[in-house]
C-alpha cells in the first residue's frame, strides 16, 4: 500500500471515530435508549481496531 | 426545515454524521454514489452538498458536472481523506466552496452549517442616472417620468421635504431631449426684492445696484429646464409675473423694452398638499394650472421601505469612494434602518448613514449606527408618553382641530432649535428642510411680528 492510500485509510477510518464519538455525546445528552449508545461506541471500537490494523500490515510490509 | 445532502459511501461515517446534523436543525439527505446524489440534487434544493470525491461509479466533481444552475446548493464543501485537495479546491475558487479534510471535527460542521449567510451587498440602478429604488411606487413614477419626458409639458412634482424633488426635477431633465441646461432655483431662499430680477433679468441701471445686464432663469434654462422649488413660497405679487412668462413664452428683464423667447419646460417642486397650496392661499390657481399641467406625487420613504437597502447601499457606495474605505451594511444594520420611520424621507437616512460613517471605527469594516435614530418627526422613537405630555394643557400648539398648521410648523421650528441650543444648521438638518428655507420662516415670524 502507498504512503497516500495509508493516509487515506487512517483518515477515513479516524473519521468515522470522531464522528461516532460525538454521536454517542449526543445521544448520551439526549438520553437515548442504552442499545443505541452501545452500538455507537461499538463503531468507535471497529474504527480503533481498523486503525491498528492498517498499521499493522504497514509495519509487517515494512518488516 | 433547509437541506443538507450528504454524498459519502462509507455508511459508518453517514449513519453517524446524519443525526449530528439534523441535530443542527437540518433535514439530511444521503446518497452512496453519483446518480442517486443527482437525481437528490434534480429533486431538492439543498442548503449544503457535503461531498466526498471518491466514489464507486465516479468523483464528486462527476456530480457537479451535472448541476443545474438553479439547483446549485448555497455551499458546497468536498469531504476528504486526502489533503492535497485543498490545492485542488482552491484552484476551484468561488466563495460557496469549500473542503473538511478527515478527520473532521464537529466544530467545523457547526461553522460550515451554522454559519451566517453575508447578506450580498444590494445592487441598484440609477433610472434617469440619478434616481434608486425598485418599489411599486417608484416603478410608477418612472413610468410616469418617461411619459412626460417625451413631452413639452411643466411638471409639478408634490412631496414631503427630503423625498428628491430636485433629483426627480434632474431624471425629467435627464429623460427628455432638451438641449439646453437645467437651472435651479429656490424661491424661498431667494428674497421678495430680487425675485423679479433672478427669475426674468434685468438691464444695466435698472435698480440701483444693476451695474451690469444680467440675464434672468428663464433665459438661462433656455432650451433647458428651469426647476422653481418651493414655488408656493414665491411672493404672491410675483406670481402674475411668472404667470405671463409661462402664458406667452416670452420675457421682459426688468429695466428693459425688448421682449426676449423663451423655450423651457418649467418643472416647480413644492412639500405643501393640495388642500394646502388651496387653503392657504399659497399659489394662485391660475398659475397652478399652468405649473401643474402634469403633477407628479413623490411617495414617502415610510411608504416604500423596501427601497432603504438600496439607498443605504447607494449612498455608502458613494461615502466609500469619497472617502476611500471599504464600510459595508450588516443585517442589524438594515433592519434597524428599516424599523424608522423616516420621517425626513431620503434625506434623513443619507444624513443618518453619513454620521454613522464618521463614527463608525475605521478599522472595522462594519457600520456602526447611532444607538438611536431620531428627529422631532420621528415616530418610531416616540412613545405614548411623549404624545401625551405634548399634548398636556400649557403646552403651546397643541395637536387638535382648530390650530392652524403654520402655527404647528413655528412651535416645531422653536422646539428643534431649543433643542440645538439655537443652531440653526443643525436645527435645518433636523427639520428636514434647507437652512435658507428656516432662515426665510424665522424672517417671515420677524416681520409677521409673532
Amino acid at each position: 500500500m502507498s504512503e497516500n492510500n495509508i493516509h487515506h485509510k487512517l483518515r477515513n477510518l479516524m473519521n468515522n471515530i470522531a464522528m461516532n464519538a460525538e454521536l454517542a455525546k449526543l445521544q448520551l445528552s439526549q438520553q437515548a435508549p442504552i442499545e443505541k449508545i452501545l452500538a455507537t461506541l461499538e463503531k468507535v471500537t471497529e474504527g480503533c481496531k481498523g486503525c491498528a490494523e492498517v498499521l499493522d500490515s504497514e509495519s509487517h510490509n515494512n518488516g | 426545515m433547509q437541506r443538507v445532502l450528504l454524498v459519502d459511501d462509507d455508511e459508518n461515517f453517514t449513519s453517524a454524521v446524519s443525526p449530528l446534523i439534523e441535530n443542527m436543525g437540518f433535514t439530511v439527505d444521503v446518497a452512496d454514489n453519483v446518480s442517486e446524489a443527482r437525481s437528490h440534487l434534480a429533486r431538492n434544493r439543498y442548503h449544503t452538498l457535503l461531498l466526498d470525491l471518491m466514489l464507486p461509479e465516479g468523483s464528486g466533481f462527476d456530480v457537479l458536472d451535472s448541476l443545474a444552475l438553479d439547483r446549485t446548493p448555497d455551499q458546497i464543501a468536498f469531504v476528504t481523506g486526502h489533503s492535497a485537495i485543498r490545492s485542488m479546491v482552491d484552484h476551484l475558487a468561488g466563495p460557496n466552496m469549500t473542503y473538511l479534510v478527515k478527520p473532521i471535527e464537529l466544530k467545523q460542521l457547526q461553522e460550515l452549517l451554522l454559519r451566517k449567510k453575508p447578506t450580498a451587498p444590494a445592487t441598484y440602478k440609477r433610472h434617469f442616472g440619478v434616481l434608486v429604488g425598485e418599489s411599486p411606487a417608484m416603478r410608477s413614477l418612472y413610468d410616469m417620468i418617461e411619459k412626460v419626458a417625451q413631452t413639452q409639458a411643466n411638471v409639478l412634482i408634490q412631496g414631503e421635504s427630503g423625498t428628491g424633488k430636485e433629483l426627480v426635477a434632474q431624471a425629467i431633465h435627464n429623460a427628455s431631449a432638451a438641449q439646453g441646461p437645467l437651472v435651479a432655483a429656490n424661491c424661498g431662499a431667494i428674497s421678495t426684492e430680487l425675485i423679479g430680477s433672478e427669475l426674468f433679468g434685468h438691464e444695466k441701471g435698472a435698480f440701483t445696484g444693476a451695474v451690469a445686464r444680467k440675464p434672468g432663469l428663464f433665459e438661462r434654462a433656455n432650451d433647458g429646464t428651469l426647476f422653481l422649488d418651493e414655488v408656493t413660497e414665491m411672493p404672491i405679487d410675483q406670481q402674475p409675473n411668472l404667470l405671463r412668462v409661462l402664458e406667452t413664452g416670452k420675457v421682459t428683464r426688468l429695466g428693459g423694452t425688448t421682449e426676449l423667447e423663451v423655450s423651457c419646460r418649467v418643472v416647480s417642486a413644492t412639500n405643501r398638499s393640495n388642500e394646502n397650496i388651496a387653503d392657504g392661499g399659497h399659489l394662485r390657481e391660475d398659475i397652478y394650472f399652468r405649473l401643474a399641467v402634469f403633477p407628479l406625487q413623490l411617495p414617502p420613504l415610510r411608504d416604500r421601505k423596501e427601497d432603504i437597502p438600496l439607498l443605504a447601499q447607494s449612498f455608502i457606495d458613494q461615502m466609500n469612494e469619497e472617502y476611500g474605505t471599504s464600510y459595508t451594511l450588516d443585517n442589524h444594520v438594515l433592519d434597524t434602518l428599516l424599523s424608522y420611520d423616516w420621517p425626513g424621507n431620503v434625506r434623513e437616512l443619507r444624513h443618518a448613514l453619513h454620521r454613522a460613517f464618521i463614527l463608525s471605527d475605521r478599522n472595522q469594516n462594519t457600520l456602526t449606527l447611532p444607538p438611536q435614530l431620531g428627529s422631532p418627526f420621528g415616530r418610531s422613537n416616540t412613545t405614548t408618553t411623549d404624545i401625551e405630555e405634548s399634548q398636556a394643557p400649557g403646552s403651546p400648539a397643541k395637536l387638535e382641530a382648530g390650530n392652524t398648521i403654520e402655527a404647528m410648523e413655528k412651535q416645531l421650528i422653536a422646539n428643534t432649535l431649543e433643542a440645538v441650543d439655537g443652531n440653526k444648521k443643525q436645527a435645518a438638518e433636523l427639520l428636514g428642510i434647507s437652512l435658507k428655507t428656516l432662515y426665510n420662516r424665522l424672517n417671515q415670524y420677524k416681520q409677521d411680528g409673532q
